[in-house]
């Protein structure tokens, strides 16, 4: 009897994973959003690309042949500052190609394997952002991002799915997810022994430093309050920590999202950190329900009226 | 959460290939948990090597951060430039706070940074937690460095004063930190100084934020000098290095 039980649920898995897409939603709009902390991490980098990546860079040589991620990570090293700059050019114009979805998976590959060789050019100035960014993209690139909300679906390309590709694409949403709720677990298990973060003070220190000051006002209105510092201290930690749990039901999940986006968010504007923000939201995203996206977009629809009509994600 | 179905019906090979799929998931994904897990009795059983070989580099990762204590201010380094003027006389020029000019005014009001603001930082900030590591007879050769002593000189004498391989490695690291350090400071003097400059000499402290309870304002507080350098000549500049440290400079108001 329970035999019959397990196999009958292992088959309805089997048969699941081989015909149904999860998220499909949801990895088009981390793709999107990943896409963009990429782009914007290169944007705002442009006017000094050749002191931190480019032919101006050699003063990190020996910090960069020790520390880069692969012997294949270097290909950009001794480059002439006008060659620099061209490749620099089109890794962004790959970039753009892989947020709006027009030839989404070659424009991929190419897109992660040059930001890759850019940003390996500097590891001093690294983050985590960048290693999340790395993962989650190598990730998407095995799904299929580009079915939705792209130019590669407003175009109508033929459908190429198969058993192997739906599979391919679930087992990397959830290889994916797994490694987001990795993320904030490690994260909050490190946070625990710290005397900051169990006295409730922690992020009093960052937001009064100059390191992480962007508007000063705004980090003096935070700090000013003990018990605002020590509450978001204290969720910064639970959250983190009990993020897979608030995942499992519908309404604790709704929560969970929308205090985690609203801690990135704080972290972005408070601490002048917005591409590691917008990358770590960008793959909560793919825990967002297909429905909740899909009425998003018809009252994002309903608000902007026929203007958005006319862009990519229109199409469904 | 998922799209209609697809027909025809999974074969058998297609079934088998879900759990192989789902097993190379949980593979996968322990080993990431394992690698970015605090120290623990299954990861020290795993090792650290065997780890390291599937996860690096494309899954390298490490989600420590702010932690276990958040951070609380920033290492501050400070040069002064030895100027040769046309008769060859040489006069020392005053310090200036080159991460001043970086962390605060590159960040404030400025929500979408550029990543310069990190580099004197975190070039401190390794400087020292090496030199830190050195046994004391190699601070001993780092303090005893006199005026032209170069990196790489320093570098074969810190080696030399090792006596076993882990000795030797933080000889190696401290010599990487100190060239880009050495570079990115030499880089910034003659954009600074411009051609009179030959030689640099850098010094560095911490600028943190003090017990929050007893604070009652955003003041922070600055530590003693930590670590002053030898006088040291500067190192080679091409003119792609000139052109783009000066027009880094002229962002800054210091000239």
């Amino acid at each position: 009897m329970i035999a019959t039980k397990i196999r009958a649920r292992a088959r309805a898995v089997e048969t699941f994973l081989l015909t149904e897409q999860l998220a499909p939603y949801g990895v088009a709009m981390s793709r999107i959003l990943a896409g963009a902390a990429y782009l914007g991490i290169l944007l705002t980098n442009f006017p000094v690309r050749q002191l931190l990546f480019g032919a101006a860079s050699d003063w990190n040589g020996p910090l960069r042949e020790h520390d880069r991620i692969a012997p294949w990570a270097g290909i950009l090293a001794h480059l002439p500052g006008p060659v620099f700059t061209l490749v620099y050019l089109v890794v962004i114009a790959l970039g753009i190609a892989f947020v709006l979805g027009w030839h989404t998976r070659v424009a991929g590959v190419l897109f992660l394997f040059g930001v890759i060789q850019i940003l390996e050019m500097n590891p001093l100035v690294s983050d985590q952002g960048d290693n999340i960014l790395r993962i989650g993209v190598l990730f998407l690139l095995l799904t299929e991002c580009g079915s939705v909300w792209s130019l590669d679906a407003r175009r109508g390309l033929p459908s190429k799915r198969s058993h192997a590709r739906t599979l391919m694409h679930n087992a990397a949403v959830i290889a994916l997810g797994i490694q987001v709720v990795t993320v904030y677990i490690a994260a909050a298990m490190f946070k625990i022994p710290g005397i900051g973060w169990r006295e409730g003070t922690a992020i009093a220190y960052p937001l009064r430093s100059d390191a992480y000051q962007v508007w000063p006002f705004l980090n003096d209105l935070v700090t000013s309050s003990g018990v605002l510092v020590w509450a978001v201290t204290y969720a910064a930690v639970f959250l983190q920590l009990y993020f897979p749990v608030l995942l499992l039901n519908r309404s604790t999940r709704r929560v969970a999202l929308g205090a985690i986006i609203g801690l990135h968010l704080g972290i972005a504007v408070l601490m002048g950190l917005p591409w590691f923000t917008l990358a770590m939201v960008a793959f909560d995203g793919i825990f967002v329900s297909t429905s909740t996206y899909l009425t998003a977009r018809r009252l994002l629809d309903r608000l902007l009226g026929r203007w958005l009509g006319r862009l990519p994600w229109r199409v469904s | 959460m998922s799209t209609a179905p697809l027909t025809p019906p999974p074969t058998r090979a297609a079934r088998a290939a879900v759990w192989f799929a789902l097993a190379l998931v949980v593979f996968h994904s322990a080993a990431i948990a394992l690698w970015v897990s605090p120290n623990n009795l299954l990861k020290d059983r795993v090792g650290y090597d065997r780890l390291r070989s599937y996860v690096v580099p494309l899954f390298d990762q490490a989600w420590s951060v702010f932690a276990p204590e958040a951070d609380n201010g920033y290492h501050l380094f400070e040069i002064r430039g030895t100027l040769r003027s046309a008769d060859g006389t040489e006069t020392q020029s005053s310090w200036i706070k080159v991460t001043a000019r970086e962390v605060g005014p590159q960040l404030r009001y400025h929500p979408f940074p550029a990543r310069t603001l990190l580099i004197t930082d975190r070039l401190a900030s390794d400087q020292l937690r090496i030199f830190t590591s050195l046994s004391e007879k190699q601070k001993e050769v780092v303090h005893v460095s006199g005026v032209g002593v170069t990196t790489a000189l320093q570098g074969e004498r810190l080696i030399a004063a090792a006596i076993n391989g882990a000795e030797r490695e933080n000889a190696r690291a401290y010599t990487r930190t100190e060239l880009a350090v050495e570079g990115f400071l030499s880089g910034i003097a003659r954009a600074v100084w411009g051609a009179e400059v030959v030689a640099v000499q850098y010094r560095q402290n911490e600028v943190f934020v003090p017990t929050y309870q007893r604070s009652h304002g955003s003041e922070q507080v600055t530590s003693g000098y930590q670590f002053v350098s030898n006088v040291r000549p500067l190192a080679h500049l091409d003119d792609a290095d000139r052109s783009a440290f000066g027009r880094y400079v002229d962002t800054w108001d210091i000239r």
